[in-house]
C-alpha cells in the first residue's frame, strides 16, 4: 500500500469485470481505492490496484442491506473522507442472453432482486458517507435498459431501474453535496469477451475503440472535482456512441 | 381483454373503455369484491365484464387469470398490467427508507409483469396480441419523494423495451403507458390539501388531471389495438403535455 495522494473512492463490485477495472483505472488517475465485493474479498482486483501504485484497501461486504455496505465503506475509508462512490455490481450471470419464457420464478427473482436490492443499499450507504462532505455517487448501468434487446429482459429492467433510482438520489441529494450519475457501458463491456459475446461494439463514425472502464473512471474523478459539482442527474454513455439517448 | 387493478382508478378507467370498445373485459382484482362495481358499471352499459381474483404477485393466481379469461371469452387479445403497489403514492425519504420497501413495489410491478408476461403469451401469439403496461413519467425523470416507485417504474420500461424485440417475432407487441390521471390516491391527496389540485392542473399545458377514463383509457384501447399494429416497445406518456421528457 502506498501514500494516499487524491480522493478516496469507494468501488461496489470490484470483483466484477467491469467493476475491477474501474477501480485500476481510478487508481491510476490518482485516487485512493476501497475495492468491495459482496462474494468475498475482491484480492485480485486489489492487487492490480496495488501493482499500479494505487492505495487500496480490498473489503467485503458481509451480509445484506444498507448497514452491511455502510461498514464495508467504513471500514475501507479509515476515516478518510470518502468522495467517489460507484456501483459496479453488473452480474455477470446475466450477460447471457435468455428468452423470458425460459427463465422460472426463481431465475427472475435472483435476476432482478439482487442487482437492484444491492444499488439501494449502496445508495444509502453513499448518502450516510458523503453527506456533508460532499461527493458524488455513480451507478454503471447498461445501455442496453435504454434500447431493449432480445433476450435482455432482466438485465433490461434492472438496469433502468437502477439508472432512476441515480435521478431519484440526484433531486434529493444535491443540497447536501452529493451529485449523482448513471453511466451506460455497451453490455459488451460487462463482462470478459466470449465466444458469444465479443469486445464491445463501436460506433465506428464516432470512435475507434472503447474502453467503458476508462470512461466511467475519467468521468467519476471529473464529478468528484469542483469542475463537476453542478453535474447530477445524467446519464452518461460510455458506450462508443453505439446508443445515442433522445 | 384482461385488465389487472381493475377495481378502480387507472383500472377502471380503462376497463370501461375497452368495453366501450366492445371489448368483453376480464378484470383482475385482489379480491373479487374490489371488481364487481366496475363489472356492474360495464354490464349497466350493455358490456361484457367478468371479475376474476388475481393476486398479481402470485403467479399460480396470474396463470389461474388468464387461464380463466381464455375460457370465458374463448380468445385473449390483450393484457393490460396496471396494478400497483399500495406504497405507490406514499412519500419517503430516500435516504432513510426501509429497503423492504423496495422488495413490495417489485413485486407488484415489475415481477407481477413477469408473471403475466409468462402465462399469456401463448394465447397472445394465437391473438397476435398486445401486452401493455402501466408505468409512470416517474420512471423517465425519478421522483424525489416517491424513489421505489419511480425505480419500479423504470424497470418495467426497460422491461418492455426488452420483451417488444423478443416478441416482435411472435407478433405480439409490448407497450408502456404513462398516465397522469385521476386514480383513487390524487383524489385522496386532492381532499387533504385543497390547494394541491389546481397546483397541479396549472402545471400541466391542457390546464388539468387526465380523466382515467376518458383520457387514459383511450389510449390504452388505441396501444392494443390493431391502428398500432405497428407500434412495439414504446411508453406513450398520456399526461396533457405536462412530461416532454422522453
Amino acid at each position: 500500500m502506498t501514500a494516499a495522494r487524491g480522493p478516496l473512492a469507494v468501488v461496489v463490485g470490484a470483483d466484477t469485470y467491469l467493476g475491477g477495472r474501474i477501480a485500476l483505472s481510478l487508481g491510476r488517475r490518482g485516487c485512493a481505492i476501497v475495492a468491495l465485493s459482496r462474494s468475498g474479498l475482491p484480492a485480485a482486483a486489489a492487487e492490480r490496484v496495488a501493482a499500479a501504485g494505487a492505495d487500496v484497501v480490498a473489503g467485503a461486504i458481509a451480509g445484506d442491506g444498507t448497514g452491511a455496505v455502510a461498514e464495508a465503506i467504513a471500514r475501507g475509508a479509515r476515516d478518510r473522507a470518502v468522495t467517489i462512490v460507484v456501483h459496479a455490481e453488473v452480474d455477470e450471470a446475466a450477460l447471457a442472453p435468455r428468452a423470458l419464457l425460459e427463465l422460472d420464478p426463481g431465475e427472475w427473482e435472483a435476476a432482478c432482486h439482487g442487482p437492484t436490492a444491492s444499488a439501494v443499499w449502496t445508495a444509502q450507504a453513499a448518502f450516510g458517507a458523503m453527506a456533508g462532505a460532499g461527493g458524488t455517487l455513480g451507478f454503471v448501468c447498461p445501455s442496453v435498459g435504454m434500447t431493449g434487446a432480445p433476450g435482455r429482459v432482466p438485465l433490461s429492467a434492472t438496469s433502468e431501474a437502477i439508472r432512476v433510482l441515480a435521478k431519484s438520489a440526484a433531486r434529493n441529494w444535491g443540497a447536501v453535496g452529493i451529485t449523482v450519475n448513471a453511466f451506460a457501458p455497451d453490455v459488451a463491456a460487462c463482462g470478459p469477451p466470449t465466444a458469444d459475446r465479443p469486445a464491445a461494439a463501436v460506433n465506428e463514425a464516432a470512435f475507434t475503440s472503447v474502453d467503458a472502464a476508462e470512461d466511467v473512471a475519467a468521468l467519476l474523478v471529473h464529478l468528484g472535482g469542483p469542475d463537476g459539482a453542478l453535474l447530477t442527474g445524467a446519464t452518461f454513455g460510455t458506450d462508443g456512441g453505439m446508443v445515442m439517448a433522445p | 381483454m384482461l385488465v389487472t387493478g381493475a377495481g378502480a382508478g387507472i383500472g377502471r378507467g380503462i376497463s370501461l373503455a375497452f368495453a366501450a370498445a366492445g371489448a368483453s373485459v376480464v378484470l383482475g382484482v385482489r379480491k373479487p369484491d374490489q371488481g364487481e362495481a366496475v363489472a356492474e358499471e360495464v354490464r349497466g352499459r350493455g358490456g361484457r365484464a367478468e371479475v376474476v381474483a388475481c393476486d398479481v404477485t402470485d403467479p399460480v393466481a396470474v396463470a389461474a387469470a388468464v387461464a380463466r379469461a381464455q375460457e370465458r371469452f374463448g380468445r385473449l387479445d390483450a393484457v393490460v398490467h396496471n396494478a400497483s403497489s399500495p406504497l405507490s403514492s406514499q412519500p419517503v425519504e430516500l435516504a432513510e427508507v426501509d429497503p423492504a420497501q423496495w422488495d413490495e413495489h417489485r413485486a407488484v410491478a415489475l415481477d407481477a409483469a413477469f408473471h403475466l408476461a409468462r402465462a399469456s403469451h401463448a394465447p397472445l401469439r394465437a391473438a397476435q396480441g398486445a401486452l401493455l403496461v402501466l408505468t409512470s413519467p416517474a420512471g423517465i425523470e425519478g421522483s424525489s419523494r416517491l424513489p421505489f416507485y419511480a425505480m419500479a417504474k423504470a424497470a418495467q420500461r426497460g422491461f418492455v423495451k426488452a420483451l417488444a424485440h423478443e416478441w416482435g417475432p411472435d407478433g405480439i407487441r409490448v407497450n408502456g403507458l404513462a398516465p397522469l390521471g385521476m386514480s383513487p390516491a390524487m383524489h385522496a391527496a386532492f381532499a387533504a390539501t385543497p390547494d394541491l389540485e389546481p397546483t397541479l392542473a396549472a402545471a400541466v399545458p391542457l390546464g388539468r388531471i387526465g380523466d382515467a377514463e376518458h383520457d387514459i383509457g383511450p389510449a390504452a384501447v388505441f396501444l392494443c389495438g390493431d391502428d398500432a399494429r405497428y407500434v412495439t416497445g414504446q411508453t406513450l406518456v398520456v399526461s396533457g403535455g405536462r412530461f416532454t421528457l422522453h
